[in-house]
């Protein structure tokens, strides 16, 4: 090292919350030699101070700054908005934290807080020589977003994102918007007409310049990364000009064909020229090409010549930088449920078909009537969990709005004199309102029968049904005219596609992996791509509004946020070295990493800066901004070379979470071992084999791994990889003759910092009863190391 | 075996318990058995589940509520009254269900006999010199001569004494 960085240390007494027990002066006069300038002040944090320090900065020409006081988590922003302001580069400052990890944690041992003060700072100036500027970036994000699926969620995120001035596409499969919510008359719990609350919002979507609205079209291909995405959507032929189209219905007047109409469940009829339902977004017909004849009629009678039989669909492309998933729900096919014979018995049907039948505008035009038999309905039995929580033909999880949407039907139907039953195995009716609209189901004389329906058969044009009734220990056989299901609400079959596309992980059951279930809900595990209602699971409308606008506040907060790029990412250090072998790119949580030419190239946005690639390079090419290798190297020597310290324990911590529980014990003056010194890392997954063999070379007697549990902080997704690494890590020391108990791993949560305290002083004691680590010993791992290094 | 039915007598049954003075709301029962962990009687005898009454009650299953001693078990302490989260009253719908029972004269042999006596005596018991020598004991008065003409003449307009088995 030719250039010697001109360094200045400031120690902060705290009041006496330091001085009283780390001896300040014997610090000072210990490191005078090894800086420019070092200086003690009564406390470092209150203005005079700092305007000390930005004063001696000027006058002494400092280049890089070591300040010893409180967790950088109390004053390191101001101290470091008052470094810049003298033209210290962010880079160049360094907290050592004396107060939380050693003047309040070893008062009874005032020598050791010295020693160890002394260490830690020494740490620092060695680390703050090795460091180089770091610049965050300006990262070119498109200010355009994708919203798949036009049901309410995506309706609601694209009409929020759209007021707030973005410019959204919104794609949808089928020729409309609206979703299931459209096909339904009435919602729970309030019994709003559903079509009155959303066809105004679908109307805004039509007219909202900042919405480009794209029905009858699907998502091909996404490439290209967070903030900028590009998408190929797939318009699919329709068959009619959407922008000539004025929606007369001539077409579908003359068409002669019919085929089951979607809306209605295929309960009624459409045309293959159609529209799906009077309200539709956009008004424009679509020619189902999957029945129509071609016979002509329809582009004769168009009277603005807009259809075209032709028509082969066309691929359209778009720069987004964030995507939002609201691709909702389908039902679980109960023709799987042989024992309730749905598909053989016209009287048993779906939910959903029983939505449409109770819709004054639905295929039976509002009369209550088996759709197949055209027979008068006078009583109902509702069959829950029709396929829900059951682990063996249908699916595990609670459906969520069955219960709910049962007791809807239940109400409307008894409004009009029928007798219902609702054969359930527990209701659940947790929600605001919720309760209440059991009770007022409750009131109107619906039958609620514990058991579930484990058989339905013919019985002349009405269907028996049997269940036990568990409340009176007995069983139940019941006669009636229709029997409702309600199918388990699954993911469908667009959201495992498009998992694939967006490299977007889904769980178990299919449905899109939140990036954090409590404190990241509507995120996914892939920056950028964000999700909104019952693709994330099944849920009521109140839920899924309440996500759509969660959804659209995160997206607005990429597109701002993502400009800036923390100067703390994974890179390529060494090209020469790198043979494009791909571990890296395979270990990455985040999948920041693409493999280009037999290079990584890595996403800076997406890039956590976990560093869990870093030792995963069998090749050694990779390093970190602001962590790198030969920092971490120097810092562990610094604090470790001519130390009069007994005893030496090196813990690596994660620096968010397992960081805070540790400045938590010091709060509480816990008192562990003053042997332990503390080296922060985004995540344990950065630690090199080397780092704990450098660590034992220069004279650390055991090394400590203290990781945050999996998916907490902002490292989370790497918090696994450490525990496989510190394993064969543990295996590799015995080969160095070091006994593997000399490396403890452990999980800290935030909560556990009581339990630092035994933590620290058993691993001390376990440390200090061994042999100590032979002097020649130590030089011959040095010896090997430096070898490999070679 | 089937032993739940449902059919046209179930429901009008059913219809006829609610309307029935503090048996309304029967239909809001959830079965969540405080009535029956309170009841005093329940805790002695078995079969007696004041939860078990609600629930054939909201199914109308009059054959079962009828064709044993159960409905006229309860001493209506109003233990469940006081209780119910749901303001059911179980207490009430088995008044409602001993009214129903009565109608069809399915009414339990000692109450029965107790009807007898008064309609016959004009008290539930007869009241003799035995009887009025332990009032003297006690220093009470002789019991009251019995309005037995009012009596016998209101059991007998509202059939009561029919229903018991009486001319």
């Amino acid at each position: 090292m030719s250039y010697s960085p001109k360094i200045g240390v400031w120690l902060c007494e705290c009041g006496g919350n330091i001085g009283d027990v780390v001896d300040t002066q014997k610090v000072m006069d210990e490191i005078k030699n090894q800086v420019q300038f070092v200086k003690r002040e009564r406390y470092l944090c209150s203005k005079p101070s700092i305007d000390t320090i930005k004063e001696i900065i000027k006058n002494e020409k400092l280049e890089r700054i070591v300040l010893a006081c409180c967790t950088p988590k109390m004053h390191r922003e101001t101290f470091l908005k008052n470094v810049i302001e003298e033209g210290i580069n962010p880079a160049f400052l360094e907290i050592v934290n004396v107060r939380e990890q050693c003047s309040w944690v070893h008062k009874k041992d005032p020598e050791g807080a010295t020693l160890k003060s002394l260490d830690l700072i020494k740490g620092a100036i060695s680390r703050i020589k090795e460091s180089k500027e770091l610049h965050t970036k300006q990262m070119h994000v498109t200010q355009e977003v994708l919203v798949i699926g036009g049901g309410v969620a995506g309706i609601t995120t694209s009409l929020r994102l759209s007021e707030y001035g973005l410019k959204v596409h919104l794609i949808e499969k089928s020729p409309s918007i609206g979703g299931h919510m459209i096909q339904y008359p009435k919602v729970f719990p309030t019994l709003d007409c559903s079509q009155c609350i959303l066809t105004p919002k679908m109307a805004s979507i039509a007219q909202s310049s900042n919405i480009n609205l794209k029905t009858y079209s699907e998502v091909k291909e996404v490439t290209g990364s967070p903030g900028n995405f590009n998408v190929k959507i797939w318009v699919k032929p329709r068959g009619v000009d959407v922008e000539k189209c004025i929606g007369c219905g001539e077409c579908s007047r003359v068409c002669p064909v019919e085929a089951p109409s979607e809306y209605d469940e295929r309960i009624g009829k459409r045309k293959a020229a159609y529209i799906p339902f009077p309200q539709s977004v956009p008004s424009v017909y679509t020619i189902d090409f999957d029945n129509c004849v071609r016979c002509g009629l329809c582009a004769a009678n168009c009277p603005r010549e807009a259809i075209d039989l032709n028509d082969e669909g066309k691929i359209e492309e778009l720069n987004v930088g964030a995507i939002v998933l609201a691709t909702g729900f389908e039902l679980f096919d109960l023709t799987n449920l042989v024992n309730y014979g749905y598909g053989r018995y016209p009287n048993v049907i779906t939910s959903l078909e029983m939505e449409r039948i109770l819709d004054v505008n639905g295929p039976t035009g509002s009369q209550l009537i088996v759709p197949k038999t055209g027979r008068q309905v006078k009583s109902v039995v509702y069959v829950l969990c029709a396929g829900s929580r059951d682990t063996e033909v249908g699916q595990p999880y609670c459906s969520r709005v069955c219960c709910l949407y049962s007791m809807k039907q239940a109400q409307l139907l008894r409004d009009r004199g029928v007798d219902v039953w609702i054969n359930y195995i527990d209701i659940r009716s947790p929600g605001r309102r919720y309760e209440e609209f059991y009770r007022l189901t409750q009131e109107k004389g619906v039958n609620f029968v514990k058991g579930k329906v484990t058989e339905i058969e013919p019985n002349g044009e009405q269907v028996l049904v049997r269940s036990e009734e568990m409340m009176l220990n007995k069983m139940m056989e019941n006669v009636v005219d229709l029997v409702v299901l309600s199918p388990p609400i699954i993911s469908s079959e667009d959201t495992a596609k498009l998992s694939e596309m967006l490299k977007v992980p889904i769980d178990e059951d299919k449905f899109v992996l939140e990036k954090h279930p409590k404190l990241d809900p509507v995120a996914t595990k892939r920056d950028g791509v964000f999700a909104a209602g019952a693709v994330i699971g099944p849920k009521d409308i109140q839920s899924t509004t309440a996500e759509a606008e969660g959804a659209a506040m995160k997206v607005v907060n990429f597109l701002g946020m993502a400009r800036i790029i923390e100067a703390n990412k994974a890179y390529l250090a060494r090209n020469e070295l790198c043979d494009g072998c791909g571990k890296c790119k395979k270990i990455c949580p985040e999948s920041a990493i693409t493999i280009v030419e037999d290079k990584p190239v890595f996403n800076e946005i997406t890039c956590s800066g976990c560093g869990a690639c870093i030792p995963e390079c069998p090749q050694n090419a990779l390093d970190q901004e602001g962590l790198t290798d030969i920092q971490i190297q120097t810092q562990i020597k610094g604090i470790l070379n001519d130390t009069k310290a007994p005893l030496k324990i090196i813990a690596f911590v994660e620096k968010e979470v397992v960081y805070t529980a540790i400045d938590l014990a010091g709060l509480a003056r816990l008192s562990y071992a003053s042997s332990i010194r503390i080296i922060p890392m985004p995540s344990l997954a950065r630690i090199k084999l080397e780092h704990i063999l450098y660590a034992f070379s220069y004279g650390a007697d055991g090394v400590m791994m203290l990781e945050a549990p999996i998916h907490e902080g902002p490292y989370g997704n790497a918090h696994k990889i450490s525990e496989e690494r510190a394993e064969e890590y543990k295996w590799a020391l015995e080969d160095y003759e070091i006994d593997s108990s000399r490396l403890w791993y452990s999980r800290v949560y935030v909560p556990d910092w009581r339990k630092l305290e035994r933590i620290f002083n058993t691993f001390h004691e376990m440390v200090e009863s061994e042999d100590p680590i032979e002097g020649n010993q130590r030089g011959k791992i040095l010896k090997n190391l430096l070898k490999i290094k070679d | 075996m089937t032993e739940i039915i449902f059919n046209e007598d179930t429901k009008r049954f059913r219809d006829s318990i609610l309307k029935i003075g503090g048996a309304e709301r029967l239909m809001l029962c959830y079965q969540c058995g405080t009535c029956t962990n309170d009841c005093p009687v329940a805790k002695r005898i078995e079969e007696f589940r004041p939860r078990n009454i609600a629930r054939l009650a909201m199914f109308g299953q009059k054959q079962q509520l009828f064709s044993s001693d159960l409905l006229w078990l309860c001493a209506g302490c109003y233990t469940c009254y006081e209780h119910c989260p749901q303001k059911v009253h179980v207490s009430e719908i088995i008044s409602a269900l001993r009214r129903l029972a009565f109608i069809e004269g399915k009414i339990h042999p000692t109450i029965k006999s107790l009807l007898t006596a008064l309609s016959r005596y004009g008290y539930i018991m007869e009241i003799g010199e035995f009887e009025n020598e332990l009032r003297e004991e006690e220093n009470l008065p002789p019991a009251p001569e019995p309005a037995i003409n009012e009596i016998s003449t209101i059991m007998e307009k509202t059939g009561t004494l029919k229903k018991v088995g009486g001319n």
